[in-house]
């Protein structure tokens, strides 16, 4: 079994309708917890009395064994942004981060004849690409649908492979 | 999933490849005799379907490369693939000695 925290964005930059980004982590999360992985999201836990969100994310982050990082194109990723950033100072410290698996949508980066580029013009895939440089999975979805099935594959299976 | 795979003989050469463990592009074209915008289209392909799964290699320099390993549906549809060609394998075979050789070229096997 897994411990699976789910994370992205919350809300898209501009209106537009179908499922919030935050409906999204959530059925992702549904999809873990339906194959009998622990699976969360940040929003989902309670903060400890005078506990900083950096905080909270780090206790958060402890006791998973996986991240999935939701990337769709044209969210606000801010807040995805600084929990990258507290990824990457934990590997720069030296410390183990859980396996990161980082499903996104194909507007916003693609793999090339085995290299992994960045196509958003907004710059705001640098901070993955930071991350990337450390090790990641990155599964590539055009439709909602498609992203769906990865991670049901994932949740079915795929997962164990790395636990 | 084996009847889209064996439509798709160039799928089938990747994941024979990635057998033996995780390659790198340049590797992957190598072993599959692949132009590079075929492979480019068969790896994606193969990733939406779960076929394969790239994994960046860790780097500390400007450019990342991915490699991609054979995942877990990947690998169920080689064995399946390669327990249809030990049934039809052989002077007999009933899917014909040249769809068998076709079928044996394919997977690699000996």
């Amino acid at each position: 079994m897994a411990n699976v925290f789910v994370l992205g964005p919350s809300h898209w930059a501009t209106p537009r309708t179908g499922q919030k980004p935050i409906s999204v982590r959530r059925q992702i999360v549904d999809t873990f917890r339906a194959n009998g992985h622990d699976a969360f999201i940040m929003e989902d836990h309670e903060t400890h009395p005078g506990e900083s969100l950096t905080a909270k994310f780090l206790r958060l982050l402890e006791k998973a064994t996986h991240v999935v990082l939701y990337w769709p194109a044209g969210a606000v990723m801010e807040t995805s942004h600084a929990e990258l950033v507290a990824l990457r100072f934990e590997l720069e410290k030296g410390k183990s981060i859980p396996d990161v698996i980082v499903p996104h949508h194909e507007n916003v980066a693609e793999i090339r004849n085995g290299e992994f580029l960045s196509i958003e013009e907004s710059g705001q895939i640098a901070y993955l690409m930071d991350l990337a440089r450390y090790g990641v999975t990155i599964l590539s979805w055009s439709r909602g649908s498609e992203l769906r099935e990865m991670v049901n594959v994932l949740a079915e299976g795929e997962l164990a492979s790395d636990t | 999933m084996i009847v889209t795979l064996i439509q798709h003989p160039h799928q089938i050469a990747v994941l024979s490849a990635l057998d033996d463990g995780p390659l790198r592009f340049a590797a992957l074209k190598a072993a599959t005799g692949l132009e590079s915008s075929q492979l480019n289209r068969c790896l994606k392909a193969m990733t939406k379907a779960m076929l394969v799964i790239p994994h960046t290699i860790p780097t500390e320099g400007v450019r990342i490369f991915v490699e991609y390993r054979l995942g877990k549906r990947g690998a169920a549809a080689l064995r399946q693939l390669e327990a249809v060609h030990g049934l039809v394998h052989g002077d007999h075979s009933p899917i014909g000695r040249s769809s068998d050789r076709e079928l044996e070229a394919l997977l690699g096997s000996t």
